[in-house]
């Protein structure tokens, strides 16, 4: 980040290394018409959801403006334009993912895809006594769909800790794969988190999962890429896991679409099986019996999907790689390096996560004597938008012994001047709370 | 900014009525679904009527204030009267014509605790 390197040139004070490559924000944020509507916000809530750029928004109306029709359904000329604009969309963002196409089954978000591996795979594989392995740093949405089967299936649900540092517990893991074995109890899934929503720590997958794989081929892996995708170039392919879930919201696409990405060779065995059934996800039909879809891709969509929003999702795919993911990384990189180094020159505040720890696009913190919710509020007097509370990662709030905490999110329009704005509101808010 | 004017912030830094009853008819908890914060209530109630109450519990600057507030109006109370009290009532005690909607979990945490018990 050159701007900041020259900003600390000379002051003695660059103690983090910043990446070289920058991204061009006041150009970038032209793209991004919430920013004309509202000249002065400064919108650091991007882990909640992202701003869209006119070209996801422009694909939406077009798509209801010139290619409207029922996906698969019709012999007319609409249908094949919409069908072609499903399919040429689905195989771009199947891509981006490092994917193949038919391993990519669309939901709603990143939720409704986690909830979809525990209906699709868990209900035919988790038996009683099995185990499901997570993590305490997952968000909710990676914690109950799990909680649930486990109780509809009599089996166990257990967590991974974390460091002092708020890293994975690659030990703790390690001994519950070992404690595993033995004593013939059965870890059948491991399911965590790519990027945490809170901590910003990203997990090694690669590495975690080739860990797991040594010990048992046979435990699936499904890893919640939420955080992740609008972070970091993506390989399913390289990865080694067997399910990852994103939503296309917090990429800088529509609300409404998101992906469950699954091994094709899961999809071949039957191992992970339909779980939503109805129109478009069956070949044939008696009023006794049905038979699924020979296409491996197509038996998972029942029902009409939301073509416009995968349109829109596709375009925000050509965004992100118009600027490359490589260099987004190291923006994301530098952005929450820069806001880790100013918010610790505040002794009031208190950083979750270690101070040198591996942290993509956000930082969360506690003020010592200012509630999160009011620190939030005044912020918003200023223009500036962040996330208080517990980010739906209670059990992680718990294990750090605090209620609530307050979240700074950054997207590729967000630059370093964004977190000096955030400091000297901090400053008003200290002022005028304490 | 109104919704931190003074009456707030001294309301929230010295509370009322905060503490433990160390004999109580009914001992409340209630969380803030928004933030994980807990408050904890407890009553003395005869004859229909709230005649004791110590409440503690940590939060934001709203949702101490507002229970500290709360708290004073609550003594003394017959239970029928305390049923109707809503929303509107509690913006009135913080001197407030209104609270943004990610806010109103933290104005009402109190009263909706005891809303849910009596």
């Amino acid at each position: 980040m050159e701007r900041v390197l020259r900003r600390h040139a000379g002051g003695g004070e660059a103690k983090v290394r910043y990446n070289t490559i920058v991204l061009n924000t006041k150009k970038i944020k032209l793209d991004f018409p919430i920013f004309q509507t509202y000249p002065k916000l400064i919108y650091l809530d991007n882990a909640a959801t992202s701003q869209k750029p006119q070209m996801v928004i422009d694909a939406i109306s077009d798509y209801y403006q010139k290619y409207n029709a029922n996906v698969h359904r019709g012999v007319h000329f609409l249908a094949d334009k919409s069908t072609a604009i499903e399919e040429k969309s689905k195989t771009n963002i199947a891509q981006f993912l490092g994917a193949k196409s038919e391993e990519l089954i669309f939901t709603r978000n990143c939720t409704e895809a986690i909830n979809g591996v525990a209906y699709g795979w868990g209900e035919n594989n988790i038996e009683a006594g099995d185990i499901i392995l997570t993590t305490i740093m997952e968000h909710h949405a990676n914690i109950v769909p799990w909680q649930e089967l486990c109780k509809r299936k009599k089996a166990k649900l257990e967590f991974i800790q974390i460091t002092e540092n708020g890293e994975l517990d690659i030990d703790n893991l390690k001994l519950s794969l070992k404690e595993g074995s033995p004593s013939g109890r059965k870890i059948k899934l491991v399911a965590l988190t790519h990027v945490s929503n809170v901590l910003g720590i990203v997990n090694d997958v690669e590495k975690i999962s080739k860990l797991i794989k040594k010990h048992n081929k046979n435990i699936r892996i499904l890893v919640d890429g939420a955080q992740a995708v609008a972070h970091l170039p993506i390989n399913f392919s390289k990865l080694g896991v067997d399910f990852y879930t994103f939503s296309g919201h917090k990429m800088l696409g529509p609300m409404g679409v998101g992906g469950l990405l699954v091994k094709k060779d899961l999809l071949n065995s039957g191992e992970f099986r339909p779980y939503l059934f109805g129109g478009g996800m069956i070949s044939s039909v008696t009023t006794t019996s049905t038979e699924f879809n020979s296409d491996l891709n197509d038996r998972f969509m029942a029902g009409t999907p939301d073509v416009a929003s995968i349109y829109g999702l596709s375009q925000a795919v050509d965004y992100l790689k118009k600027l490359r993911l490589e260099n987004i990384k190291n923006h994301s990189q530098d952005l929450a390096n820069y806001a880790v180094e100013k918010l610790k020159e505040n002794r009031k505040i208190k950083i979750l996560g270690g101070q040198k720890a591996n942290r993509l696009g956000l930082v969360s913190f506690v003020h010592e004597k200012i509630h999160a919710h009011d620190l939030a509020q005044v912020l918003d007097s200023e223009q500036i938008a962040v996330r208080s509370g517990h980010h739906c990662c209670m059990p992680l709030h718990q294990a750090l012994g605090i209620n609530a905490s307050v979240r700074v999110s950054f997207a590729v329009y967000n630059d370093e001047s964004d977190v000096d704005k955030l400091m000297v509101a901090l400053e008003k808010a200290e002022k005028l709370l304490l | 900014m109104n919704l931190y004017h003074d009456l707030i912030l001294d309301e929230a830094k010295h509370p009322s009525n905060f503490g433990q009853l160390e004999t109580a008819d009914q001992r409340i908890v209630e969380y803030n679904a928004s933030c994980g914060d807990q408050v904890k209530i407890d009553l003395k109630i005869k004859d229909g009527q709230i005649v004791d109450l110590k409440w503690r519990g940590s939060g934001c600057i709203i949702s101490l204030a507002a229970t500290s507030q709360l708290s004073r109006k609550l003594i003394g109370m017959k239970i029928v009267e305390v049923k109707k009290l809503n929303t509107k009532n509690m913006l009135a005690l913080l001197g407030l014509d209104n609270i943004s909607p990610g806010r109103i979990k933290c104005l009402m945490l109190s009263l909706t605790a005891i809303l849910k018990n009596v």
